[in-house]
């Protein structure tokens, strides 16, 4: 039971560093993330992991890494389906508490609307991640609602182009 | 017979029947609105830009405009010249990719697009790898290094 919950931990985290997580399930994880230490570093990890790869990518390309990218696709639509399937409020409920279903259905549909609000402001920078291979960028991100960000990878001796 | 289960011709008349349909359709309601911002979204278009700024004198190409009122008074060239002009469209996970006059390539993937903006996983290869969350026609301006006598500038702009 744990091993499983720890599998479906690991799979949301998967997609979450993919970028692949609907917005609900994005601020959930997001909550998490802020709760639990060990989570933070296990994204760490996959974040790291993924420098690596993008770095050995930088060394010695691979032509197909797209197409495998696009490949591996059809699984995370996979997750996105089973983090959305309907299994899961298909619980064999005693009777009397079926009707409590509807009522936490109820509030579940409130919550949806709170959540799907859009905000007043962008969380965080244009910027998200970046990596140029040791070579220094700068990045200029005034005021977000300039609805400009530039973004400068400087040449070996440090002059902007 | 037990209270609503139905023999032909029958009608449940539970209480509890009576709340089933209402709360069958809270239920799709909820299914809907979390499937949203993934499922209905349409194509994203991309402009790009490819051009190439120096201090070799020459005019500022009239395509790069909005480029140039946002490099000049930042970074030091006389002319910029427009060397490529793409529209794409993406769906979700699609990769578009521009060919770029020094032969490497830029690839962009949008992976989702959310309340605060697109998230653009932007490659311009063997230089800079780089994800984005970007509002709609909001400009992102990359300088992509040394190319001939000046600097190779992309300027990327979603619309959603």
């Amino acid at each position: 039971m744990r091993a499983r919950a720890r599998e479906r931990s690991e799979r949301a985290l998967q997609a979450y560093h993919d970028g692949e997580l609907g917005a609900l399930a994005r601020r959930r994880l997001e909550r998490r993330l802020a709760r639990s230490p060990e989570l933070r570093s296990e994204l760490e990890a996959l974040r790291a992991l993924g420098a690596l790869v993008r770095e050995r990518g930088g060394v010695a390309p691979v032509p197909d890494l797209w197409a495998s990218i696009s490949a591996r696709l059809p699984a995370a639509e996979g997750r996105r389906a089973e983090a959305l399937a309907p299994g899961r409020f298909a619980l064999p409920l005693p009777r009397l508490a079926r009707p409590l279903g509807a009522l936490a259905a109820v509030g579940a549909a409130a919550l949806a609307l709170l959540l799907l609000a859009p905000e007043p402001a962008p969380e965080g920078g244009v910027v998200r991640w970046l990596d140029s291979r040791g070579t220094s960028v700068l990045v200029l991100e005034d005021d977000p609602r300039s609805m400009v960000t530039v973004i400068w990878v400087l040449d070996p001796l440090g002059e902007a182009g | 017979m037990r209270r609503g289960e139905g023999a032909v011709g029958a009608r449940p008349v539970g209480w509890w029947w009576r709340l089933r349909r209402p709360r069958v359709a809270l239920l799709a309601l909820c299914v809907g609105l979390a499937a949203a911002p993934a499922g209905a979204q349409g194509p994203i278009g991309l402009e790009v830009l490819v051009s190439h700024i120096s201090d070799r004198p020459g005019p500022i190409d009239p395509r790069g405009a909005r480029v140039h009122r946002e490099l000049q008074g930042r970074f030091r060239y006389t002319s910029l010249q427009v060397l490529a002009q793409r529209s794409m469209s993406l769906a979700l996970d699609e990769v578009g990719t521009v060919g770029l006059p020094n032969g490497k390539a830029l690839r962009v993937r949008p992976n989702d697009v959310g309340a605060s903006g697109v998230l653009l996983a932007v490659s311009v290869e063997g230089t800079l790898d780089t994800d984005l969350r970007v509002r709609n026609r909001h400009l992102v301006v990359v300088g992509a290094g040394r190319f001939e006598d000046g600097t190779l500038v992309i300027s990327l702009e979603p619309t959603f």
